[in-house]
C-alpha cells in the first residue's frame, strides 16, 4: 500500500503542476514572465541590479562577434557605471529564447528575431537602432561561372529559378526572410530552385560557400558584402553582386522590461553618443558598419512581421 | 559372439595402411607448463577401433585435437594419413582433412541452423562452393541426412533450430553430422557423454559398426565409461597425466588395470 | 545392435519441412520498407546531389591531417573537454541516481507478494513502467530544447538533459536485472520477518548491482558522445565551440575539437569495454529493453577480482569527478525550484497546451513521421552494411586451423575509422554532407548512417571478438574450405546478432533523426526545427507527441522481429 502511495503522490503533484499552469495561463498575459514582478514595477522605481548581460544574434563569424561585443560591453559598463557581461549563443533561435527566460537583457537583434523576442516578452521594447537601419537592404550574389548577369529589378530576380540558392541563418532578416519574400514578388518559389534551399548559417559563411561555388546564388545583408568587399576580402572575379533589394527596417536592439526606463534611456544615449571621430567610438561603429545610433521604435517593425507572419516564422 | 566373425571380415579387406602415428609427442599449454601429453608414441593403423580411457584430465582430448590438426604439438611429430598433422590446414591437403570426422565434446554446432544443414555441413570438405551454398538453402540429400539422424533416434528433430535442442540431442546431431560424411578416420571425443546407457550403447554401435563394412577405416574414441569402450572397441589405451599406462587389445584389459588407471592421486 | 536394426526398419514419416511464415513475412517487409524508403525522397542524382559542394567536402576532410594546434587553441580545447566531460560525468551520475531509485520501484520484486501471482501490485507496477516509458522515448536533444526554455542559458539544461532519458534506460535495464536475480537470499529474508523493500534491497540489489556499475560505464560512454551532441545545440563545451568554428567554416579549428572528441571517445570506449567485458552491457540493454534474449553468446563468466578491483578504482575516479564537475561547471540545482523556472513552465506547459497540429494538419504530420521512420530505415541499412564490413575487417572471423589474423596495420586502421565516424557528432555529418546532397532525405540518412556505421561496427566487432569460433574450426578440420566454414558456421552464428544489434540501433536511430533534422533532414526532426524557430509551442508538443508515437510503434515492432530471430 505504501508504494502505491508513493506513486500517488507523484501522480498528484503532477497533476498539481499541470493544474496551476492552466490557471496562470491568464495571468500570464499581465504578468509575463518574470519572477512574479509585474513587469514596469521595478523599472522607475528601483534600479536595475546588474550586470546587464548583452547578447546578439550569432549573423557574422563568432570569433568577431566576441571580439568586437567585448568593446562595447567595456564601452556600456564605463557609461552606464554597472557592470556589463556578453553573453555569445550559436543560433538565432537561442538568443531569441535566452532573451525570452530573461537571460539576457538587452540585445542586439535582427528584425525579424526583434519581433520574436518582443512576442516572447511583455513590456520588451525596441531601443536604438543604426543608421543604416532604417533603410536597410539585402543583396544577391552569384558566381561568375553560372552566367547569371545582374539584374535591373525585383521581376528580373527570376533569373534564380533552376539554380542552387542559400540563404543565410533560417532566421536572419537580410539572409533570408526579406529576400525570400521579394523572390516570391518576383514569381520564385523555393520550389523553383534546383534543389532545395541551403541555410550557410551566416552572411560570411554564404559568401565563402558562393565564392567556393557550392551554391550559385546566396542572399545577404548588403552591409556584411559592402564591408567585406571593402576589405577586399571577396574575390570578385568569382562572385558578384546581381541585385540589391528595396530597403526595409531592420537591426535594433531590443532591451527587457526589468532593464527600467530609466536605464534604457542612459542606454540609448550612451549609444547615440559614438562618435566616429573618437577613435575608441571608431572601432565600435566600424563593426556595426554605421556612422551613429538613433533612435526607434518597436512600431517600425510591424511590416517584418506581417512578412514573418506570411513566411511562418512568427506563429499565431 | 558376432564380433569375431566380423573382425576376420575385415582383416580380410583392409590393407594396412597407416592412419595415424604419433613420434613421441609433446604438448604444453605453456611454456614450462604441465605437459597435457608426454612423450607419446602410439600408431593407428586402418582397421582399429581404439578408445582412449582414463581420468579427467590424461590427455585424451588432446591427443584427439593433435590428430584433427588442432592443435599442434610442442615437440615431436604426428601424422594423419600420412601428413604432417601441422600442414593439415593448408589448401593442397583439403582431401585428407575431408577424410576426418569429428566429433567435439563441446559439439561444434552451428546454433541458428537447423538440424538438417548442420548434419549437411559434414560434407563441406567435398563439395563445390555452389554446391555448399545451395544445399545451405536446401539441406540435402535429405534421405541421407534423415537416415544419419534415424540412426541416433533424432530424425523428427530435422527442421528443427539446433541450439532449441536438449543436450543430448545436439550430441547426436554433432553424432549425424559425422555419420553423414562417412569419414575415413572418426575422432570421437566422449561422443556419449550426454546420453543415457542405453542410448550410449546404441550409439556406440552405429559408431564402430561401419569400419566393419570399410566406410570408416578408423575409429579414435576417448570414453570415460571403461565398459562401454570394452563392448564396442577392440584396442585400448590407458592414459594418466599424458602417459600411456597400457596399450592393450580389449580382452587383456583387466579390471586391476581399470582400477590402477582411475585411481585417486593421493599424493597431489 | 538390435535398437539399431529396430529403429532403422522404423521408416516413420520425417515431419514436413516447416515453412517460417513469420520470419519470411518479415523479411519481405523488410524489403517492400526499405525499397519504399528508398524512392520516398526521390534517387534522381541531378535532383539529390550538388556537385558545387565538393570542393568544401575536401577543404573539411583535408582540414583532418592540419589542425589549428596553436598554443590558445590548444588551451581552449583542454578547457572545453573538461566541461564536456563534466557533463557526461554529472549527466551519468544523475541518470545512475534515478536508474537507482527507478529500478527499485520498476521492479517486480517490490509489487509482488511473496508468493502467488501480482495481482495488486500490478496497477502501480505499470504505472510506474508507462511514466519511465516517455522519458526513455525522446532523444537528449528533446529535453534540452524543452528545458532551456525553463532554465534558460544554464548547464543543468546538458546534465539534466543526459540524466533524464539516460535515468530512465537505466532504471529500465536494473529492473530487469533485479527481476533476473534469483530470488533465493530474498526469500530466506522475507521468511525471516523482513519487510519486502528491505529484502529487495539487502539481498537482490547487491547481486544485480556489480551489472548496474559496468552498465553505468557504457552510459557514460553514450553520455560523452551525448554532451557533444547537446553542446553544438547550445549547451557549452567541445559541441559548442565546434558550432562557432562551424559557422565561421573553420575546418582547421573544427578538427581540433573533432580530435579531442576522437581522443575522449576512444578513451571512454576502451575504459568502458575494458571493464564490462565481463558482461555485454549492450546485451544486458538489449535484453532487457525488450524482453528478449539479446543472443549473446558469452555466459557471465566467473568474476575476476582483478576486474573487480578496476572497476571498483574507476567507480572511486568517477565519485571523486563528479562533485569536482559540479564546482567546476557551476552546477546550481537550487535554480531548479527557483521562482523563475516555475513561472517559466508555467507559461511554456500554457503556450504548448493544447497541441496544434499547424498548418499541413495531419496529413503533413504523418508524412513528416513517415519520412523520419524511412530516415531511420535507410541510415540503418547503410550502417548495417558498412558496420559489418568494417567490422570484419577490424576484426577477422577465425576460421582456418592455426591462427590466422588480418594485419594489423589493416585492423588498426579500420578501428580508428569507426571511432572516428562515431566520435564525429551527427550534426557535423549532417553539415558536410549536406555541402554534397542538398537537403531533404538523403543527408541525414548519410550522416546517421556514417556515425551508426561506427557504433555497430564497434558493436559487431566486439560479437566476432568473442563468438564461438570452434564450430568454424571443427568444420576446417572436417575439410571445408574456408568459405565454406565461414558460410555455414561464422555467418550464420554472426547473422542473427548482427541483425539484432542493427534494429536494436534502428530503435536509437528513430530518436537520433531529431538531431540532424537541424540541417533540413526530411521528417519530423526537420518539422520540429521549423517549430522551434517559429516558437511554435504548441506546435512544437503535437511534434513531439508524434514523435513518442512513432517511437514506441518503431521499438514494438524491433522487438517483435528481434522475437522472432530466436
Amino acid at each position: 500500500m505504501r508504494r502505491l502511495a508513493i506513486v500517488f503522490s507523484i501522480l498528484v503533484f503532477v497533476t498539481a503542476a499541470c493544474g496551476s499552469s492552466t490557471q496562470s495561463e491568464a495571468s500570464n498575459d499581465t504578468s509575463g514572465t518574470e519572477d512574479n514582478e509585474a513587469p514596469g514595477t521595478n523599472s522607475d522605481t528601483e534600479a536595475f541590479e546588474g550586470p546587464l548581460v548583452i547578447g546578439a544574434i550569432p549573423d557574422q563569424d563568432p570569433e568577431l562577434l566576441a571580439r568586437n561585443y567585448e568593446l562595447v560591453a567595456n564601452y556600456l559598463a564605463e557609461e552606464l557605471d554597472i557592470e556589463v557581461v556578453f553573453e555569445p549563443v550559436t543560433e538565432y533561435d537561442a538568443a531569441v529564447t535566452a532573451f525570452g527566460v530573461g537571460d539576457l537583457d538587452l540585445v542586439w537583434f535582427g528584425a525579424l528575431t526583434g519581433v520574436q523576442a518582443r512576442l516572447q516578452v511583455d513590456g520588451a521594447e525596441a531601443i536604438a537602432q543604426r543608421d543604416i537601419d532604417q533603410d536597410f537592404t539585402s543583396v544577391f550574389i552569384a558566381t561568375t561561372d553560372s552566367g547569371i548577369e545582374p539584374v535591373e529589378d525585383i521581376a528580373g530576380l527570376d533569373v534564380v529559378a533552376g539554380r542552387t540558392l542559400t540563404f543565410g541563418s533560417e532566421l536572419s532578416t537580410s539572409g533570408r526572410l526579406m529576400p525570400q519574400a521579394f523572390l516570391t514578388e518576383a514569381g520564385v518559389s523555393l520550389d523553383d530552385l534546383k534543389g532545395e534551399s541551403g541555410f550557410s548559417g551566416s552572411h560570411d559563411a554564404t559568401i565563402e560557400l558562393v565564392e567556393a561555388g557550392t551554391f550559385e546564388v546566396g542572399v545577404l545583408s548588403s552591409q556584411v558584402w559592402d564591408a567585406r568587399v571593402e576589405a577586399g576580402e571577396v574575390d570578385l572575379d568569382k562572385v558578384q553582386l546581381i541585385f540589391e533589394t528595396p530597403t526595409y527596417y531592420n537591426y535594433h536592439w531590443v532591451a527587457r522590461p526589468e532593464v527600467g526606463s530609466d536605464l534604457q534611456t542612459r542606454i540609448v544615449d550612451a549609444l547615440k553618443k559614438l562618435d566616429p571621430e573618437d577613435p575608441e567610438h571608431a572601432v565600435i561603429l566600424e563593426f556595426f558598419g554605421a556612422e551613429s545610433f538613433i533612435d526607434t521604435v518597436s512600431g517600425n517593425y510591424d511590416s517584418i512581421e506581417a512578412v514573418g507572419r506570411e513566411i511562418g516564422k512568427i506563429d499565431g | 559372439m558376432t564380433a569375431l566373425k566380423l573382425l576376420d571380415v575385415r582383416s580380410a579387406r583392409l590393407t594396412a595402411e597407416q592412419v595415424l602415428s604419433f613420434d613421441d609427442v609433446t604438448v604444453r599449454y605453456s611454456a614450462g607448463g604441465v605437459e597435457a601429453v608426454a612423450e607419446l608414441t602410439l600408431t593407428i593403423d586402418a582397421g582399429e577401433r581404439v578408445a582412449l580411457i582414463g581420468p579427467s584430465g590424461a590427455g585424451k582430448s588432446t591427443i584427439l585435437r593433435l590428430a584433427a590438426g588442432l592443435a599442434s604439438p610442442t615437440s615431436g611429430s604426428v601424422k594423419v594419413f600420412g601428413v604432417d598433422s601441422g600442414q593439415l590446414g593448408r589448401r593442397n591437403h583439403r582431401p585428407e582433412r575431408s577424410r576426418i570426422g569429428i566429433i567435439s565434446q563441446d559439439y561444434t554446432l552451428v546454433g541458428p541452423l537447423k538440424v538438417a544443414s548442420n548434419v549437411a555441413s559434414g560434407r563441406l570438405g567435398t563439395w563445390s562452393g555452389i554446391r555448399a551454398v545451395q544445399t545451405l538453402f536446401r539441406p540435402g540429400p535429405t534421405d541421407d541426412i534423415a537416415g544419419a539422424l534415424r540412426q541416433v533416434g533424432i530424425a523428427d528433430k530435422i527442421w528443427e533450430r539446433t541450439d532449441r535442442l536438449s543436450g543430448g540431442q545436439q550430441q547426436r546431431t554433432a553424432i549425424a553430422r559425422a555419420l553423414f560424411q562417412k569419414p575415413d578416420l572418426l575422432l570421437a571425443d566422449e561422443p556419449v557423454s550426454a546420453l543415457d546407457p542405453a542410448r550410449s550403447d546404441s550409439v556406440m554401435s552405429v559408431l564402430t559398426e561401419p569400419i566393419m563394412f570399410s566406410s570408416t577405416k578408423a575409429v579414435v574414441t576417448s570414453m570415460h565409461d571403461a565398459p562401454l569402450a570394452l563392448r564396442h572397441c577392440d584396442r585400448i589405451v590407458g592414459l594418466r597425466s599424458g602417459r600411456i599406462q597400457f596399450d592393450l587389445p580389449a580382452s587383456h584389459v583387466s579390471s586391476e588395470l581399470l582400477d590402477e588407471l582411475y585411481q585417486l592421486d593421493d599424493s597431489q | 545392435m538390435t535398437t539399431i536394426g529396430s529403429e532403422a526398419d522404423d521408416t516413420f514419416d520425417l515431419p514436413v519441412k516447416p515453412r517460417h511464415r513469420g520470419r519470411q513475412g518479415w523479411m519481405i517487409a523488410v524489403v517492400i520498407v526499405v525499397g519504399w524508403s528508398v524512392t520516398k525522397d526521390g534517387i534522381d542524382p541531378t535532383e539529390l546531389v550538388n556537385p558545387g559542394g565538393w570542393s568544401q567536402v575536401r577543404a573539411f576532410f583535408s582540414a583532418m591531417f592540419n589542425p589549428d594546434l596553436s598554443r590558445d587553441m590548444l588551451a581552449l580545447t583542454v578547457r572545453e573537454s573538461a566541461v564536456t566531460v563534466g557533463y557526461a560525468l554529472v549527466g551519468t551520475a544523475l541518470a545512475l541516481l534515478i536508474g537507482s531509485f527507478g529500478g527499485i520501484l520498476l521492479t517486480e520484486r517490490i509489487w509482488r507478494p511473496i508468493h502467488g501471482p501480482m495481482r495488486r501490485g500490478r496497477v502501480g507496477w505499470l504505472i510506474g513502467r508507462v511514466a519511465f516509458a516517455v522519458p526513455r522515448s525522446m532523444h537528449e536533444v528533446v529535453f534540452g530544447l524543452v528545458l532551456v526554455n525553463i532554465l534558460g542559458l544554464n548547464p543543468l539544461v546538458a546534465v539534466l538533459s543526459i540524466g533524464i532519458p539516460f535515468g530512465a534506460v537505466t532504471a529500465k535495464v536494473f529492473a530487469d536485472l533485479l527481476d533476473e536475480a534469483p530470488t533465493g537470499p530474498e526469500e530466506v529474508l522475507r521468511a525471516s520477518g523482513a519487510g519486502r523493500t528491505t529484502a529487495v534491497l539487502f539481498a537482490t540489489v547487491p547481486h544485480a548491482f556489480a551489472d548496474l556499475v559496468s552498465y553505468a560505464f557504457y552510459r557514460f560512454e553514450c553520455s560523452l558522445r551525448s554532451a557533444a551532441v547537446l553542446g553544438i545545440v547550445g549547451a557549452g563545451g567541445l559541441g559548442f565551440q565546434l558550432a562557432l568554428s562551424f559557422q565561421s567554416l573553420r575546418y582547421d579549428q573544427m578538427w581540433t575539437f573533432l580530435w579531442a572528441l576522437v581522443l575522449l571517445s576512444g578513451i571512454g570506449d576502451r575504459w568502458s569495454s575494458a571493464l564490462r567485458r565481463r558482461r555485454n552491457a549492450v546485451a544486458v540493454e538489449m535484453r532487457s529493453v525488450s524482453k528478449i534474449p539479446a543472443l549473446d553468446h558469452g555466459e557471465p563468466s566467473p568474476v575476476q577480482s582483478t576486474q573487480d578491483r578496476a572497476l571498483r578504482l574507476s567507480a572511486l575516479i568517477c565519485a571523486i569527478g563528479v562533485p569536482i564537475s559540479i564546482w567546476r561547471l557551476d552546477l546550481d540545482f537550487s535554480s531548479l525550484w527557483a521562482p523563475r523556472a516555475r513561472t517559466l513552465s508555467n507559461k511554456i506547459v500554457a503556450e504548448s497546451w493544447p497541441p496544434q497540429v499547424g498548418i499541413g494538419g495531419f496529413k503533413e504530420l504523418f508524412n513528416d513521421a513517415l519520412d523520419t521512420v524511412a530516415l531511420a530505415v535507410l541510415s540503418i541499412v547503410i550502417a548495417a552494411v558498412l558496420g559489418s564490413l568494417l567490422a570484419s575487417l577490424a576484426k577477422r572471423p577465425n576460421v582456418s586451423l592455426g591462427n590466422a589474423k588480418g594485419p594489423w596495420v589493416v585492423s588498426s586502421f579500420v578501428r580508428l575509422l569507426m571511432l572516428i565516424s562515431r566520435s564525429v557528432p551527427p550534426p557535423v555529418w549532417a553539415f558536410v554532407v549536406v555541402f554534397v546532397l542538398f537537403p531533404g532525405l538523403w543527408p541525414g540518412v548519410v550522416a546517421l548512417g556514417i556515425y551508426n556505421a561506427g557504433i555497430l561496427g564497434r558493436l559487431q566487432a566486439e560479437v566476432i571478438e568473442n563468438h564461438d569460433h570452434r564450430p568454424a574450426e571443427t568444420l576446417a578440420a572436417m575439410g571445408a574450405t574456408t568459405p565454406g566454414a565461414l558460410l555455414y558456421a561464422t555467418v550464420p552464428a554472426l547473422a542473427s546478432r548482427f541483425v539484432a544489434l542493427s534494429l536494436y540501433r534502428w530503435e536509437v536511430a528513430i530518436r537520433e533523426t531529431v538531431i540532424v533534422g537541424v540541417v533540413g533532414a526530411a521528417g519530423l526532426g526537420r518539422r520540429l526545427d521549423e517549430q522551434t524557430s517559429s516558437f511554435d509551442y504548441d506546435g512544437i508538443l503535437a511534434t513531439v507527441l508524434a514523435l513518442l508515437l512513432v517511437t514506441i510503434l518503431v521499438d514494438l515492432v524491433s522487438a517483435s522481429m528481434r522475437r522472432n530471430l530466436r
